[in-house]
Parts: structure tokens; sequence; C-alpha cells
């Protein structure tokens, strides 16, 4: 089954890599637009921390659910928060970068995520294959 | 008051009820999640994939208001 957490992290990093490397091109072919795209790549690496860190926690809920063990964590939201203050802090005090692309790049990593989860669904109803190797 | 004390005022509002939206999401979300968990353990992978992207999205807005309330109130 192709439809779990690992494969759904793996394709969002690779998709917000892929985003990344467009600010770079976009930083290297229009420097005077740096602020733009050096808020929108640094919001994205934010948001891809954020990403991990969520999966890491929903697995380990999971964990304790399976087990049936009794666990007082919460679900992280303080430290995802800290890591986009972090992100944007980062990126407009102290590179001066521009804080509406740094915002756009902290949502950059849950909207790939929700597009990937909706296409996953779809092909699930289909029935058609959801991996390269042709497993469903 | 001034217009920097109506700042942190908006401030505050922006981010308190963007985590409240975000805390009552997330307990819903999670509270489905584990109570399906409990019941039928071997759909562990895909209710654990859709609690994230659940949360993703849940908590995206949020994190943006407080990034956007603390750039408003300095």
């Amino acid at each position: 089954m192709m439809y779990d957490l690992p494969a759904l992290i793996r394709r969002t990093t690779r998709i917000t890599f892929f985003f990344l490397s467009l600010g770079c091109i976009g930083l290297a072919i229009w420097p005077d637009y740096k602020p733009y795209f050096g808020g929108f790549m640094i919001g994205t690496i934010g948001s891809l921390l954020g990403s991990f860190h969520l999966a890491w926690k929903t697995t380990r809920i999971a964990d304790l659910a399976v087990t049936g063990r009794k666990s007082r964590s919460g679900f992280g939201y303080l430290s995802r928060a800290a890591i986009g203050v972090l992100a944007a802090v980062v990126s407009v005090q102290v590179l001066h970068f521009n804080l509406a692309a740094t915002a756009a790049g902290i949502l950059a990593s849950p909207l790939v995520t929700l597009l990937l989860g909706l296409f996953t669904i779809r092909r699930l109803k289909d029935g058609q294959s959801n991996d390269e190797r042709g497993e469903k | 008051m001034d217009l920097n004390t109506y700042g942190y005022v908006a401030a505050g509002i922006v981010f308190g009820l963007g985590a409240l939206g975000a805390g009552i999401g997330n307990g819903l979300i999670f509270s489905k999640t584990v109570e399906g968990i409990s019941r039928q353990p071997e759909l562990r992978g895909t209710l654990t994939a859709t609690a994230f992207i659940g949360v993703g999205l849940v908590e995206a807005m949020p994190i943006i208001s407080l990034v956007l309330a603390f750039m408003w109130a300095k």
C-alpha cells in the first residue's frame, strides 16, 4: 500500500526541493528580485522543516494509539510556530528579504501536501497504480 | 491609545483567533485519527497520512498569522 506517511513525506520533499530550485534559478536570472526569491526560499525551508516535525509527531501519536500507552505529549504546534517565526525573523530582520514572499514560502509545503493527498485519493478511487513499481 | 498600541492589540487578536481555530481543528483531527487507529490498527498508514494532510492545512494559516502578527507589531 502506497498511501502512507513516509511516501507522502518523500514526495512532498521532492516537490518542495523543486520549488527551492526554481527559487535558486530565479535568483540567478533576476538578481533585482532577490528579496522576493530569497524570502520565498527561506519560507519554503521553514515549512519543510515544519512538515518533517509534523510527520514525526503524527507517527508518534499513531504509535501511542496502537500500543495503548498513555503519554502527555502534545501535537508540537508551538514548535512549528516557532520554526515559522524563526524563518520569518531570519528572512526579514537578518537577511532583509520580503515578508509577503516569506509567508508565501511558509504556505508552500502544506499546499504541496494537500495537492498530493487529493491526487492520491483520486487515483486510489480510480483503481490506478500509485507508484513507480505498479503497486497500489 | 496611539496607533502602535492598536497594532499590538490587532496582532494579539490575529494570533489568538488563529491559534484558537488551529487548536480546535487539531483536536478534532487527532481525536478521530486515534479513534480510527484504535478501532482498525491495519488502517494506520491511511489514517496517519490523512491526519498529516489535514493538520498541515489547519496549521498553515495560524503560523502565517503568527508571522504577520510579529512583523506588524514591531
